[in-house]
């Protein structure tokens, strides 16, 4: 029962990793990260600079070998170099160059050829949508154009899966929205989709679940709605009586972390809210703001703790 | 373990170095053929033969061949040919896997579904192309300007002397294939490249001034093949030829082997 569970699992999983390691010589990639991407889910990988989320990504591509541990993807074991897995695969590269002495359309070719695609098919319409000028040489591209250039690279064969490293860094705000789109099309299609960002409401946006990785071990794999903290009240109140009143109104009994800023107290309150509201309401409120903490604000204490944390360890 | 798009796509970023190189190199080889003529009349070699031994030997000059075109072009043309030869053909060896990585654009070419064993002897494949064209070429231009201006007696020694410094300089290549994977910036593939075939030449030119110090020239690929005997015409230097030729394939399949099992750095 157990072995036709694992099966099912593995049946279902674009990609698979069990107990990964990469150590750099002596320095830490990652270490002993399990880690399952189903088929068809769009699958975020958040995690601050350094964090291992390049080094998984490059491992995944085959790019770099793993010190130990395990890698299927698409239900396939990595054992070294292996070209017929990668043809099913569209991956865009965190940091990105291409011969610049080609045109875009030059490039794509070579590039489509190697896919073994007839003509340009997708590019031309890829490219369109992005509104890439394939004429132009490399050389010429903007930041933004390039990463353009690395999406239809990474699109133009219709692969089963994406494993994507920031792909929207670089693209302006309609073209992150144009990006979306195409990604969406493609997980409609039955593709799955692996990123890595750094922008969190584009987790927020288009994510059904999301990785957390920090110095180089995963620290939480969820849904997105269901994000460690994402549940937890926010409070902002602002009293009649002006200033810092922290002390005086005992407002640490409703939360020990509350901070006072620029006239606003701010709680962070977990479960029940009927108690913190029934104590503030002992004083004379004058602005009282609940609401849900967005992923950007989870995210953003989650690096500030990391931050510490590293400072202190030193 | 072939890709026709790699091979051609490597073959047009070599463009600039096939052309140039096989311009300098064949204009070069006419310039000494077409002077073969004053350097070879009596009163120069006599003039030579004054020289000291040890001196002469170090500039691999023997003034008793000195005095034929084929002489003449194994002693001086030759040397000249396999260091920009064997410096090209190093300098395209070392950065087949290092200027993808330096030039960032390994994590595109790399990822493609071609195996990593193809993506190297493609364009190996296009490198031995560029080696062999201009080696054809100074072949071709010394044969013509020796025919126009000067006496070649024996033109298939000249070709066999072109012959043996291409295997020589596909040595150079094979090592350069063999460092390549451990190589991350081209800056420094290149100038490896050409530091090794300038030691190799001194070397062999140092160990020329002494007989004590001969053994020095083992270490040294410009020994592997003498065209000296060539130009004699005693014979062919078929293990230095067979060798040149084990030293490129060693390095080359070597090369191919550590480059599908290494890291790619980032
Ligand atoms: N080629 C390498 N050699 C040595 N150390 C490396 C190498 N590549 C990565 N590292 C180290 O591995 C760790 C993880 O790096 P990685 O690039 O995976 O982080 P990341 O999560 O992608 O960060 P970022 O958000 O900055 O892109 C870092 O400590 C980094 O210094
Ligand atoms: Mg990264």
């Amino acid at each position: 029962m157990v072995s036709s569970e694992c099966e099912r699992v593995i049946g279902l999983s674009a990609i698979s990793v069990r107990s990964l390691t990469k150590y750099y010589g002596r320095t830490r990639g990652i270490e002993n990260i399990d880690l399952d991407v189903e088929k068809g889910e769009i699958f975020g990988f958040i995690g601050p600079n350094g964090a291992g989320k390049s080094t998984t990504i490059r491992l995944l591509m085959q790019l770099i070998f793993p010190t130990s541990g395990t890698m299927r993807v698409l239900g396939e074991e990595i054992r070294g170099d292996n070209p017929r897995l990668r043809r099913r695969i569209g991956y865009l590269p965190g940091e990105v160059s291409y011969y610049s002495d080609l045109t875009g359309r030059q490039l794509l070719t070579f590039i489509a050829g190697a896919y073994g695609l007839e003509g340009l098919g997708r590019i031309e319409e890829y490219s369109e949508r992005l509104s890439l000028d394939l004429s132009k040489t490399v050389k010429s591209y903007s930041l933004g154009n390039r990463k353009k250039l690395a999406l239809v690279h990474a699109l133009m064969h219709d692969p089963e899966l994406l494993i994507l490293d920031e792909p929207t860094t670089g693209l302006d705000p309609l073209m992150q929205a144009v990006f979306f789109d195409m990604i969406k099309e493609r997980r409609d299609a039955g593709a799955t989709v692996f990123l890595s960002t750094h922008v969190l409401s584009e987790v927020d946006k288009v994510c059904d679940r999301v990785a957390i990785i920090r110095n180089g071990s995963l620290v939480s794999v969820s849904k997105v709605s269901e994000v460690p903290g994402r549940d937890h009240r926010r409070i902002e109140v602002t009293f009649k009586e002006p200033g810092n009143l922290i002390e005086r109104f005992d407002l640490a009994r409703i939360d020990p972390d509350v901070v006072y800023e620029a006239g606003v107290h701010r709680f962070k309150v977990s479960g029940e809210i009927n108690d913190a509201l029934r104590a503030l309401a002992e004083h004379p409120v004058s602005d009282l703001i609940v609401r849900l903490p967005s992923l950007e604000e989870l995210f953003m204490e989650f690096y500030k703790d990391d931050n510490a944390a590293e400072t202190n360890g030193r | 373990m072939f890709h026709k798009g790699i091979f051609l796509n490597e073959l047009y970023r070599s463009r600039k170095t096939l052309l140039v190189n096989s311009i300098v190199l064949a204009l070069l080889m006419a310039v000494f053929a077409g002077f073969s003529d004053m350097v070879t009349r009596e009163d120069f070699v006599s003039l030579l033969k004054t020289y000291p031994q040890s001196l002469l030997e170090a500039f691999n000059i023997d003034p008793d061949i000195m005095g034929t075109f084929e002489g003449w072009m194994a002693g001086e043309a030759y040397v000249m040919y396999v260091l920009i030869l064997g410096i090209v053909a190093a300098m395209m060896g070392s950065s087949t896997v290092a200027k993808e990585v330096d030039q960032h654009t390994s994590e595109a070419v790399f990822t493609l579904p071609v195996s990593r064993k193809a993506v190297f002897l493609s364009k190996a494949a296009s490198h031995l192309m560029v080696i062999t064209v201009s080696a054809l070429l100074s072949t071709a231009a010394s044969l013509i300007t020796g025919f126009a201006v000067a006496h070649v007696a024996y033109p298939g020694r000249v070709a066999l002397m072109f012959a043996g410094g291409y295997l020589v300089s596909l040595a150079f290549a094979g090592v350069g294939y063999a460092a390549t994977s451990f190589l991350d910036s081209d800056r420094t593939a290149m100038s490896l490249s050409i530091g090794f075939v300038l030691i190799s030449f001194t070397l062999n030119a140092f160990s020329g001034m002494s007989e004590s110090i001969r053994w020095v020239a083992n270490g040294s690929l410009f020994h592997l093949l003498d065209v000296t005997v060539i130009a004699r015409g005693d014979s062919f230097p078929a293990v230095g030829a067979l060798v040149s030729a084990l030293i490129y394939l060693a390095g080359l399949f070597g090369g191919m082997l550590v480059f599908s099992k290494r890291d790619i750095a980032a």
